[in-house]
């Protein structure tokens, strides 16, 4: 009867040391998800390629979308858009809320995000300034045990 | 001399044939060692041999066709839709609301499909396509470009669409 009961303790220990480590996993990719999303921010709103090319995985036929247009592949988006975008605004504020993370796959080594999104800014030719709210979707993949973004989509309307 | 010629043809037709013959094969192999986790591999499947990639296209037709039980069937129960600055967050709440405008828009459109790829990864796979909408809706002349992105999982066997976001 002990040895039964020592056998039945310690199976219940394994399990919730399992449950725990999946857990304690799962959190540990969020965060590095939302500090990839985190940085993503950053580079936009300083004009900063860097945590791109840091943070996308680069391949033939990468697409990233935003208001109705496309920038194929990395190059294209870091020096066509982001860091443009340097110049052409006097300032630019992007928040991401509400982000929800899903990890897909057996190995959980494909996630992808959504998150509520608020842009503002000011353009320095006009003086004009916008404020627009949307939803943003990136993809990404576990490469090497670090998160690439493999896609992204991004469309926003006017805050009326 | 014509036997050698006709001889000549045989072994160039029988060549081509191989040649087509192990490119396929090249491509089969290209599309099963994509659903590895390697990334330096080319995974870039022609949509239309890539599983999920049919079930993209089946959707599309399904939804110009005006079949809502058909469309409604490839996509996850739980399916989150972006879509003109809304949220639909499961797959009857698009079934019974928006779905049904898309039909009624799309009916009237010639739709162009200008880009679309699709990529598997073990059992995920994402869709990227841009779509080019011509045509006159409720009176007003239509010009446009469409984006879409998808995210699919395939569970029993079968591809099903977990998330969509839909932008012009």
């Amino acid at each position: 009867m002990r040895k039964f009961i020592a056998t039945f303790i310690a199976l219940i220990i394994s399990i919730s040391a399992v449950a725990h480590d999946d857990r304690d996993h799962s959190n540990k990719d969020k965060k590095a998800i939302v500090d990839v999303i985190k940085s993503i921010k950053y580079g936009w709103e300083n004009g900063d390629g860097l945590p791109f090319r840091r943070n996308f995985l680069d391949f033939e036929g990468a697409r990233y979308i935003e208001g109705g247009g496309q920038n194929a592949g990395l190059d294209s988006l870091v020096e066509h858009h982001v860091e443009p975008e340097k110049d052409a605004l006097e300032y630019l504020k992007l928040s991401f809320s509400e982000i929800e993370v899903h990890f897909e796959g057996e190995d959980k080594s494909f996630a992808w995000a959504i998150a509520d999104t608020r842009i503002k800014g000011k353009v320095n030719k006009s003086g004009k300034t916008f404020d627009k709210k949307g939803f943003q979707t990136f993809l990404f993949r576990k490469v090497n045990g670090n998160w690439k973004v493999v896609h992204t989509h991004s469309s926003s309307r006017d805050n009326k | 001399m014509r036997k050698d010629r006709n001889k000549m043809k045989n072994i160039s037709i029988m060549l081509t044939t191989v040649s087509l013959m192990f490119l396929t094969m090249s491509n089969v192999v290209t599309a099963h060692t994509s659903e590895g986790n390697s990334a330096n591999k080319r995974d870039e499947l022609p949509v239309l041999t890539s599983s999920a990639g049919k079930v993209v296209m089946q959707f599309h037709q399904a939804i110009q066709a005006n079949d809502k039980s058909k469309a409604r069937g490839f996509l996850a129960d739980n399916v989150i839709i972006y879509e003109g600055g809304r949220v639909e967050r499961s797959a009857d709440d698009y079934a019974n609301h928006h779905m049904l405008a898309d039909m009624k828009y799309l009916a009237q459109l010639e739709v162009k499909i200008l880009e679309h790829e699709v990529r598997e990864v073990g059992q995920t796979a994402f869709s990227m396509s841009r779509t080019k909408l011509t045509g006159e809706f409720k009176g007003k002349e239509v010009n446009s470009e469409g984006m879409e992105s998808m995210v699919l999982l395939k569970k029993d066997g079968k591809w099903k669409i977990a998330h969509i976001h839909w932008s012009h």
